[in-house]
């Protein structure tokens, strides 16, 4: 064969790979990442929802479910590569940042087309931040739920250690009545995660603002300085205390997201703070504890992740950006749907964002539908913290906190707290410098 | 003219693919390593910046550290293994061909499936510290602070040793038995033969397979990663563990490129030898 006959195949073959992608692709193929949670019924039904409307709009859909520890990193990378996809379902972390780079788009009308006084003001503020150009408040996520955090207690063995649940709970009772219930190795009194992942960050921080201390003030240089201060150090001195003294197991060190609840589903541990997903899975697998174990939301205490776990929409062509929203006001527009389909299906491991179906909810548990929470689980929604990305005493979302905890640092960075025994302040004064850099990064100086 | 062309269009398409795939990452990783920025926003040069503060902050080099105790450990104890094992394999016995492929069976499960094997039974209540509370033993904590780097090791090791047998018993098949037979006549000892006979004739088999070894086990990661994600803390945090920590887990792109651009001297030393090696055993 001449070598001009062969230059002339490539070429031709060069032109038809050019030539032929953008032709095999369909004309309307939505890339949809779906972030999924503990509880496969709201999986099956998110999807399932999404796939209905890709019917209905005769849109054809492109589907990746994502456990969460692929997640981060995948939404992450494709931010920085600009390569993102078009919608994103359930996601924590992430809104906040594409926000904040003029990434995705802002869903203020969504909110209106599904009803924008039947959402609970706090968790669209969770979602709110300024526009990249023209500085106005956006709403550019639409939150799916609220997960509230209480703790799970072995009723069985609080009664064996003489105690009773007081009217308001708190942590100092909670490490009290952990102490009293410990009996290593068969059963460890708290099961803290203290491991890589998004519960330590959760439950240190609730710790935290339960004794008064905070993480981000405000967006200056110095904005993290006030975790570096008092109710820190004592939140981590107490964890430390708990650690050594064998309250926590030993492994909490290396425990993901998953292993405190493994802990508490097989007897390890009597108490844990989690949100619902435990009971769900307990309930699922007909776990003989689950009728063992009570939700006590913590005074003071309760972390929820309003607007965490939200759905966006990236920048893209106005056809694509149109139906992205078409697609998240269609799988909440049927509120009953909605409620059954995402809390109900979950056992309220997730709590409803709208006002008409927290009352439905409230009712089912007054008629003694959902026994398992010790307080009517709607009361939390009013009262609990905005998890992230929403951070405290700043009171909005920032991206610095999703990327301070999609990046786990809090754990990654207190382990020495136990493997070393190193001194809480050296500890609270590092994090609190990574948060003040990370700060300067995003916000400038 | 034609024939001048045509050897270079014959190589284009691997050339293109290498460009594609090596080098274009390569550069991307240098270009990376030298600028900085928050995640997702606008990057600006920085220099050596990165590689100052990796270096400083004594992050690069205890990773270093990590990667070289896990590395040397864990190659000698395979070419230990793996040697005695291809000793064994060498005699004549009956299930000789049995004890052969079950032996092999860690090299073929997939690094990954490993990990989680390991995970199971060396977590806090998995199958190792069931077994050992049914002897009265008190748990003990295999993948904490004291023992995960030993488990990591121990995982490697089972994992990479029939690579060594196989290896060293393919360089015991080939060495003549006429060299055993005039050792015995001269007097030598079995230990003799060993050292005069066995492992001269073994060198450059041993030195491939564990400068093979030794890069394999030094990018380590799947097998790490499973088992202890790094931990606890910086417990095994190991080169690519921290790499893509870096880059992956803190979402500073930049910096993850950097270590990975400091670690590339000490991969090209090993790369160096290796070729050094083969070339050497062709000639």
């Amino acid at each position: 064969m001449g070598v001009k006959r062969i230059i002339a195949a490539m070429l031709v073959l060069a032109l038809v790979l050019v030539g032929a992608g953008p032709a095999m692709a369909a004309p309307h193929t939505l890339k949809v990442w779906i972030m999924t949670t503990f509880a496969d019924a709201q999986n099956n039904w998110v999807r399932a929802k999404v796939e209905a409307w890709a019917q209905e709009a005769s849109v054809t859909v492109d589907i990746a479910m994502l456990p969460r520890t692929a997640y981060g990193e995948k939404i992450f990378a494709s931010i920085e590569a600009r390569t993102p996809p078009d919608v994103v379902l359930m996601a924590e972390p992430g809104a906040t940042l594409a926000a904040e780079l003029g990434l995705t788009i802002p869903l203020d009308d969504v909110v209106e087309k599904i009803g924008r006084d039947d959402f609970y003001p706090r968790v669209l503020s969770a979602v709110a931040a300024p526009d990249a150009v023209t500085g106005a408040m956006r709403i550019w996520g639409i939150p799916m739920f609220f997960e509230i955090r209480p703790a799970e207690i072995r009723m069985d063995l609080l009664e064996k250690a003489g105690l009773t649940i007081p009217a308001k709970p708190d942590y100092e009772w909670l490490f009290k009545a952990a102490r009293a219930m410990n009996d290593p190795p068969k059963v460890y009194g708290l099961g803290h995660v203290l491991g890589r992942s998004y519960d330590a960050h959760d439950n240190t921080m609730a710790l935290i603002y339960s004794y008064g201390g905070g993480l981000i003030a405000d967006r200056g240089p110095n904005g993290a300085d006030i975790f570096n201060t008092e109710p820190t150090w004592r939140a981590f001195d107490d964890l430390k205390k708990l650690y050594k003294e064998g309250v926590i197991p030993p492994d909490a060190v290396a425990w993901g997201d998953y292993d405190n609840n493994l802990a508490l589903m097989g007897g390890r541990v009597a108490i844990t703070v989690n949100g619902l997903s435990i009971y769900y899975k307990m309930v699922k697998d007909k776990n003989p504890l689950a009728e063992a174990v009570k939700e006590v939301p913590l005074t003071g205490a309760w972390i929820d992740n309003a607007g965490g776990e939200s759905n966006f929409v990236f920048k893209s062509t106005p056809v694509k950006e149109q139906l992205g929203k078409d697609l998240l006001a269609y799988l909440m527009m049927d509120k009953e749907d909605y409620r059954v389909g995402i809390c109900e299906n979950s056992q309220l491991y997730a709590l409803p964002v709208f006002k008409s179906q927290a009352q439905v909810i409230s009712q089912q548990w007054k008629d003694g539908k959902w026994p398992v929470y010790a307080i009517d689980p709607t009361q939390a929604i009013e009262t609990a913290y905005n998890s992230w990305p929403t951070v405290y005493p700043l009171n909005e979302a920032t991206s610095v906190v999703e990327k301070f905890m999609g990046a786990y640092m809090l754990p990654e960075m207190m382990t020495v707290l136990f493997t070393r025994e190193t001194d809480s302040k050296k500890v609270a004064e590092d994090i609190s410098k990574a948060l003040n850099k990370l700060l300067v990064e995003t916000y400038g100086k | 003219m034609k024939k001048q062309l045509a050897p270079f269009i014959w190589v284009a398409p691997v050339v293109l693919v290498i460009s594609v795939f090596m080098l274009f990452p390569l550069f991307q990783a240098l270009w990376d390593s030298v600028h900085g920025g928050a995640s997702g926003g606008t990057k600006s040069y920085v220099g050596l910046d990165n590689f100052k503060e990796l270096i400083s902050s004594g992050v690069f080099l205890g990773a270093v550290g990590r990667t070289l105790i896990f590395t040397l450990t864990a190659v000698a104890l395979k070419l230990l293994v793996g040697g005695g094992a291809a000793l064994i394999l060498n005699r004549a016995f009956w299930g000789r061909n049995v004890l052969r492929s079950w032996l092999f069976i860690p090299w073929t499960i997939p690094l990954f499936a490993g990990g989680i094997l390991f995970l199971w039974l060396l977590r806090m209540n998995g199958g190792l510290n069931l077994m050992l509370e049914k002897l009265g033993v008190y748990p003990v904590f295999w993948l904490g602070p004291k023992f995960a780097m030993p488990s990591i090791i121990f995982l490697n090791v089972w994992k990479g040793f029939p690579f060594f047998m196989i290896t060293i018993l393919a360089g015991l098949q080939i060495i003549p038995a006429s060299l055993y037979e005039a050792a015995q006549i001269d007097g030598a000892s079995g230990v003799q033969q060993f050292r005069y006979v066995t492992l001269p004739g073994l060198r450059n088999v041993i030195l491939i397979a564990s400068l093979l070894s030794t890069v394999w086990t030094f990018a380590q990661f799947e097998n790490i990663y499973v088992l202890t994600r790094g931990g606890p803390g910086k417990a095994t945090e190991t080169l690519s563990i921290l790499i893509y920590k870096l880059a992956f887990g803190t979402f500073n792109l930049n910096m993850g490129s950097a270590a990975a651009v400091l670690a590339l001297p000490l991969f090209l030393f090993f790369i160096f030898w290796l070729v050094k090696l083969v070339r050497k055993e062709a000639e």
